[in-house]
């Protein structure tokens, strides 16, 4: 048949379907409820899908071919990074930081003196950075601290600002302020009290985060919003872990919460 | 204007008014039918007055009931074969007329069985706008019965032409798949 047939051929309809289309008055009644079909397609996107069937349609085969090339690609490259991986790490994700510094901590030994030694009892420090360089590793674990270890205190680093955190028999995680960017030193006790109840001198910094971390309220002093390093204490000695961002640090903190809760008692 | 049954009455009466009221009441439309056919107004109007004539020639006996889609028929029946004529003309404007002087006529292929695979095809075509929403079926029709651009469409329903586009798309699919089932390539 061709278009000329069926034009014929449309001619001669029911006059009642006719009837129906030559009734212009009526007609954008009909359509005010009118939906583009089915699968959840918007009017909008209905002309971009038709556009896309069309297009495939046209191109049918080598569009397929396309997708099955860019998946398989996909898989090479996944399959490669795996193998890689596995190669230079020995495991994927996690495990082997996990693995790594729980060997640092077997082998930690103090014989550094202390960077803040006006801390409370605090006496020895060393930086994490030496074991990672020393094991060729990352500096940042946001939650493969060992079980078991006990968090001291908690100190927050940011560029020439040193802070240093304490937690007191009075449930409260004190920070102090050793060095200015300035130069200028001194100590303040200004944060990280649970409860309600905060610190007076609190106030007086600006900047200031609150963040909750299972389900405490912990307010950090941060100067411009980001933190670069953190410190914990393990066994009498102070470990300071590089955080990339204020987030993931916000993460390490949360997974010490995780692995004593005695840490804020 | 006067109501369809009054211009019927007309019709039966011979009253040459049935004309003028059917021209005043459905010219307008027969004009816009034709015209898309044709592109051409003194063709769509000189289709349109056949069209005329031939509701005069047919009523009575006939009395369409409605007038309006009896009308339009015409008018796009004499404006195809019009259309066929015109495109013959183009393609070969002397050798028509040679054959026209010999006595060759160029719309005489409608056999019989043509005829009959017509009003079959017809019968098809109502059976699957039976099957379809009266959105869709105005739709269809409003395309390819009226021959709207999807421009006017979109004006006169209220709804994107691109949207439109696409919907018809899909009808005119599954009138093919319809008709394929029933032997028939669309």
């Amino acid at each position: 048949m061709n278009a000329k047939d069926f034009m014929l051929a449309l001619t001669d309809v029911e006059d009642v379907f006719l009837s129906e289309a030559a009734d212009e008055d009526n007609i954008k009644a009909l359509f005010a409820d009118f939906k583009a079909e089915t699968d959840g397609e918007t009017a909008e996107n209905v002309e971009c899908n038709s556009e896309r069937e069309l297009y495939t349609k046209k191109k049918g085969k080598k569009v397929t071919l396309w997708k099955l090339l860019l998946v398989a690609c996909i898989f090479v490259s996944m399959a490669i990074y795996g193998v890689l991986t596995v190669k230079t790490r020995g495991s994927f994700g996690y495990e082997h930081y996990r693995e790594r510094v729980e060997a640092m901590f077997r082998e930690v030994r103090p014989d550094s003196e202390p960077a803040y030694s006006e801390v409370g009892n605090i006496i020895k420090y060393r930086a994490l950075e030496e074991f990672c360089e020393k094991y060729g590793t990352d500096c940042y674990y946001p939650a493969v601290l060992p079980e078991g270890v006990k968090i001291g205190y908690v100190a927050v680093q940011k560029g020439s600002i040193d802070l240093m955190g304490n937690v007191n028999e009075d449930d409260t995680l004190t920070y102090y302020l050793l060095q200015n960017a300035d130069g200028s030193s001194g100590r303040y006790s200004f944060l990280f009290r649970r409860g309600e109840n905060q610190p007076a001198p609190f106030k007086d910094y600006k900047n200031v985060k609150r963040e909750i971390i299972n389900g405490v309220d912990c307010y950090i002093l941060d100067s411009t919003g980001e933190f670069f390093q953190a410190h914990f204490v393990y066994n009498g000695d102070v470990y300071t872990v590089t955080a990339p961002t204020h987030k993931e640090l916000m993460l390490m903190l949360d997974g010490m919460e995780k692995l004593d809760e005695r840490a804020f008692e | 204007m006067l109501e369809d049954s009054r211009i019927i009455e007309l019709f039966f009466a011979r009253s040459e008014q049935a004309i003028t009221a059917l021209s005043e009441k459905y010219g307008k439309i027969c004009l816009k039918v034709a015209y898309k056919i044709l592109s051409n107004y003194e063709d769509s109007e000189e289709c349109v007055n056949d069209s005329y004539l031939g509701a005069w020639n047919t009523i009575p006996p006939q009395q369409p009931n409605p007038l309006k889609t009896y009308i339009l028929k015409l008018v796009r029946n004499h404006a195809l074969n019009r259309f066929d004529y015109n495109s013959a003309q183009k393609r070969s404007g002397d050798y028509t007329v040679c054959l026209e002087e010999i006595g060759y006529k160029i719309a005489s292929d409608e056999t019989p069985e043509a005829a009959l695979e017509m009003k079959q095809l017809t019968a098809w075509i109502n059976e699957w706008l039976s099957l379809q929403s009266a959105q869709n079926r105005v739709l269809f029709l409003r395309r390819y019965w009226f021959m709207d651009t999807y421009e006017e469409l979109s004006e006169l329903t209220g709804v994107k032409a691109g949207t439109l586009k696409v919907r018809v798309l899909r009808l005119k699919s599954s009138l093919s798949d319809f008709l394929s089932e029933k032997g028939v390539a669309l």
